[in-house]
């Protein structure tokens, strides 16, 4: 009887989150309220992220594009907020900041990225699986999640290569680093 | 050795783990199930990592359905010598995933392979402990500490780095509460932590930089608090941390539990976090529900159903993840995993829309 009672519960409980999923109404494909000024409006479907991705065309890629498309929705899921792992927040606002010039924490003779230098940024080589330390970003990836496409990482190193150059209105993103 | 044998000093070690109060953290089902203090399992009194004496004879004895006959050689208690002992884990695994508008993926890797050490410098006083993660990537170190056991194994004091003591130890670090609270096996942190452990109740304190293993650059510490409250066929816990950043704090309290029916152990944690770190304030909510039933020996059938809200500040936003796993173990030392996670998130982000599955098999000793 207990365990009929139990199980009960929890269908009911499972159904009831499952009736919770969003219906996504108003929002952008991150999940913020379209017109809010968190997405770049141009940047397409979050699918590109880690699937087949928008490659480098030739026209200039700015950091906005990267956060949009691959910050905000994969790697800020873990990356955010005061514990972030390795202090890296990855965030709307707050990732520029931390990555452009500042020393790697596993592997401080790198930056997280170096403008103009893809190859020895320690962000890229965490993204491609060639960095010395700890697992390929995204954490878990290709088992618990994909890895970025050859397109994304492509359009990342673009960035890099480009210089790196900060979000337009940089007071957001260029402002003190997010400590913690 | 016989199985009469073996069940025979299953039970002495039992007993003996219940009355010098030793404590660890297993699986939480399989704690949930024994009906265990979450503890008798790892060498870690706040779990994960490396196996016991009594979770390798548990590990060896009662979970799987099978055990191979090792010749006379005995069980392996993974003692080196008198005071030091050596264990590992190595989940290798298949994977397939199949994301809207994206072109499906499969493929093998190593999931996780990991080494554990540990030195009883003094017998049951005082020990050196690391958990060395090997693969995938570098090498990394996820705990290394010192732990020194205080009147009679009631109170410890363990420094050094270590994962913080904060709601259920889930295996899956990508369940909702452990990613969104963002305590987990990849986030080990640098600092203190107190433990009171006596008859139904277990008690952490952490004081750590709250950097999640990063160096630290300002003042402000990350307190996180564990208690629970333990009984035969249930156990309710609660759970806070309170880190203090230079740009900010981010607070998470957290309701956790459990019963046992018959084959069955029911578990569940409700989370919520306020994250004044970002602007403006994000508040969460992440919930679990995970039920494993024990249906044949060797078997576990784990079916989990999550929920979060990544910003209750935005409406219509929120996410489900649904798992089926199917465990079963063989025999000693060896676990294969069969699972399918459904990922059911707002329409218009493909990754919150996947199907991921998953074949592992998790070696262990």
């Amino acid at each position: 009887m207990r365990q009929l009672v139990a199980a009960s519960l929890w269908l009911a409980g499972a159904l009831m989150l499952s009736a919770c999923a969003g219906s996504g109404d108003g929002l952008d494909q991150n999940g913020q309220p379209i017109g809010s000024g968190s997405s770049s409006g141009g940047g397409g479907s979050s699918s590109s992220s880690s699937g087949s991705g928008s490659g480098s065309s030739g026209a200039t890629v700015s950091f906005q594009t990267i956060q949009d498309q691959v910050f905000t929705p994969i790697c800020a899921q873990c990356h955010a907020g005061a514990s972030a792992p390795q202090g890296l927040q990855l965030t709307q606002g707050a990732a520029y900041a931390m990555i452009v010039g500042v020393p790697s924490q596993e592997q401080p003779t790198l930056k997280r990225i170096a403008p103009g230098d893809p190859d020895n940024s320690y962000l890229v080589q965490k993204i491609m699986g060639t960095a010395a330390v700890g697992a390929q970003m995204p954490d878990g990836c290709p088992v618990t999640q994909p890895c970025l496409s050859t397109a994304t990482i492509d359009l990342i190193r673009q960035w890099v290569s480009e210089g790196a150059p900060p979000p337009p209105s940089s007071s957001n993103d260029a402002g003190t680093p997010g400590e913690q | 050795m016989n199985l009469r044998a073996l069940k025979f000093w299953s039970l002495c070690l039992l007993l003996a783990t219940q009355l010098l109060g030793v404590r660890a953290h297993a699986e939480p089902y399989l704690a949930l199930r024994e009906g265990l203090p979450c503890g008798a399992c790892h060498v870690n009194p706040t779990g994960g990592g490396m196996r016991n004496t009594y979770g390798d004879v548990y590990s060896q004895t009662q979970m799987p359905q099978q055990q191979v006959d090792l010749g006379g050689r005995g069980l392996w208690l993974g003692n080196l010598t008198d005071f030091l002992r050596i264990g590992g884990n190595l989940r290798d695994d298949f994977t397939w995933n199949d994301t809207p508008h994206q072109k499906k993926a499969d493929s093998f890797a190593i999931d996780d392979f990991r080494i554990y050490g540990a030195a009883d410098v003094i017998q049951n006083r005082l020990q050196l402990y690391v958990d060395e993660r090997l693969a995938p990537g570098g090498t990394q170190s996820r705990e290394a500490y010192g732990l020194l056991w205080l009147d009679q194994h009631q109170v410890y004091v363990k420094a050094g780095q270590m994962y913080l003591p904060y709601g259920l130890r889930l295996q899956d670090d990508e369940a909702f509460v452990r990613q969104a609270t963002g305590i987990n096996y990849t986030t080990p942190d640098n600092g203190a932590e107190f433990g009171y452990q006596h008859g139904s109740w277990n008690a952490q304190l952490a004081i750590t930089n709250g950097t999640a293993g990063a160096a630290e650059n300002n003042q402000g510490k990350q307190i996180t608090g564990s208690a629970v409250y333990i009984k035969p066929g249930w156990r309710l816990g609660v759970s806070y941390s309170d880190n203090d950043g230079s740009v900010g704090k981010r607070q998470m309290s957290g309701l956790f539990g459990g019963f046992r029916t018959g084959p069955v152990a029911w578990l569940a944690e409700v989370d919520y976090i306020a994250d004044h770190t970002v602007a403006p304030r994000l508040d969460e909510y992440a919930g679990l529900l995970e039920a494993d039933w024990a249906f044949l020996r060797g078997n576990n059938l784990k079916l989990t159903a999550e929920y979060l809200d990544p910003d209750t500040h935005i409406a219509h936003n929120n996410q489900n993840r649904f798992s089926i796993v199917w465990e079963y173990t063989p025999m000693q030392f060896l676990q294969t995993r069969l699972g399918v996670r459904k990922l059911d998130g707002i329409p218009q982000n493909d990754l919150q829309n996947a199907t991921e599955g998953f074949m592992e098999a998790h070696v262990f000793f």
